[in-house]
């Protein structure tokens, strides 16, 4: 999956992104960075929208922590996906990222979730949470122990002391 | 067989064959044609749904997926149990479908593996069973051994049980067979004091 930094206000550099080896002896300092904005793209398709207010860079680890995150998955069949938290951490190695601190979610079908915290595993395009999970649509109410949504087909698996609850009208 | 058991049997095969017409509401009791093994249909009280009660669902696994006719289903494994209620049902396998639009309340539910489906007294047991919220029915089959329905006073053996789940009528068909149950009074020992035996009670096409 390419990735394009299209940061508002980025540091000195934004070419943290290539890991060049002779770099990696030198000592680098975090890289404070507002209004940040990354695509992903799977082929010629953007499937991949990262928004941020802010993020550090850690040169050392690859890690980016973000804050006021917002994630904007999209498929081949045109559905989304959108997760958002108050933190999360980008590993820009992998393409995974991990919200933290209250994850709230929507699909396009009208589900929302929330959990504490998500992994996105950007090699399988899935959503994962280990975390007490609550997902709402209409009426009914699905809460579970933990869970995992393909993004590409918005197969959601729930683990762990299912219950779906549907409210009568 | 008692004769208060014998009356009620003969009312049983009285009704089985009138399976496929309209319920009546109080069929008279007279004794007609001997129990047939099969392609007979018995209808009496069932299951009954609370519509307005709240459905509940739990497993320990659960899989939602969009069909391509945008129908939702969810589908969970794993110790299941769904209660509506006083209805409650155990499977291993339940296919909860929403309709595209309006998804609080499945229109469809799948049940499979070592169903029951228990409301009071009433316990029905199969391998598969359908519920239609839509046209408020639920078949109940198995193959191999048949579905069955336990109740107070006697069971109900068949291919498929059929369920209005608004009416509360119970119709099984195929292979019928009834199996009344001696009452404890009826069990008692000769020559133990006992209270005139009361009349049998009118059977019932349909109730609830």
């Amino acid at each position: 999956m390419a990735l394009v930094c299209l940061s508002l206000g980025c540091g000195p550099s934004t070419d943290f992104l290539e890991s060049g080896g002779s770099r990696a002896e030198v000592p680098v300092p975090p890289i404070e960075m507002d209004g940040v904005i990354y695509e992903g793209y799977h082929g010629d398709l953007q499937d991949l929208l990262v928004t941020a207010a802010g993020a550090t860079v850690d040169m050392v680890t690859h890690v980016a922590n973000l804050r006021d995150v917002s994630i904007h998955f999209a498929t081949e069949d045109a559905s989304k996906v959108e997760i958002a938290a108050p933190h999360g951490q980008f590993h820009l190695d992998k393409d995974d990222f991990t919200l933290t601190d209250g994850v709230t979610g929507t699909t396009e079908e009208g589900q929302r979730f929330k959990t504490q915290a998500v992994h996105y595993v950007g090699s399988r395009r899935v959503i994962a949470s280990d975390s007490p999970v609550e997902l709402r649509r209409d009426n009914l109410v699905l809460t579970a122990t933990g869970m995992e949504l393909e993004v590409a087909t918005h197969t959601l698996h729930l683990v762990g002391n299912v219950r779906a609850r549907v409210q009568p009208r | 067989m008692t004769r208060a058991a014998a009356l009620a049997l003969l009312l049983l095969v009285a009704l089985a064959a009138r399976a496929d017409e309209p319920p009546l509401p109080a069929p008279a009791a007279q004794p007609t044609e001997p129990p047939k093994t099969s392609s007979e249909a018995a209808e009496r009280l069932g299951l009954k749904f609370t519509a307005n009660a709240e459905l509940l669902i739990t497993s320990d696994e659960a899989e939602g997926q969009k069909a391509p006719d945008g129908r939702q289903t969810v589908v969970f494994t794993k110790h299941v149990k769904a209660r509506q209620g006083d209805m409650n049902l155990d499977c291993d396998w339940l296919q909860a479908i929403y309709p595209p639009t309006n998804a609080g309340h499945p229109e469809k539910i799948n049940a499979k593996g070592s169903v029951v489906i228990t409301q009071g007294t009433n316990k029905a047991h199969c391998a598969q069973a359908q519920i239609d919220n839509v046209a408020c029915t639920a078949e109940c089959h198995s193959s191999g051994e048949q579905a069955k329905l336990d109740r107070g006073t006697d069971d109900v053996v068949a291919d498929t049980i059929y369920f209005d789940l608004c009416k509360g009528t119970v119709k099984a068909v195929g292979n019928v067979t009834v199996h009344v149950r001696e009452k404890p009074d009826d069990a008692k020992p000769a020559g133990t004091p006992q209270a005139p035996a009361p009349a049998a009670p009118p059977a019932k096409a349909s109730g609830g």
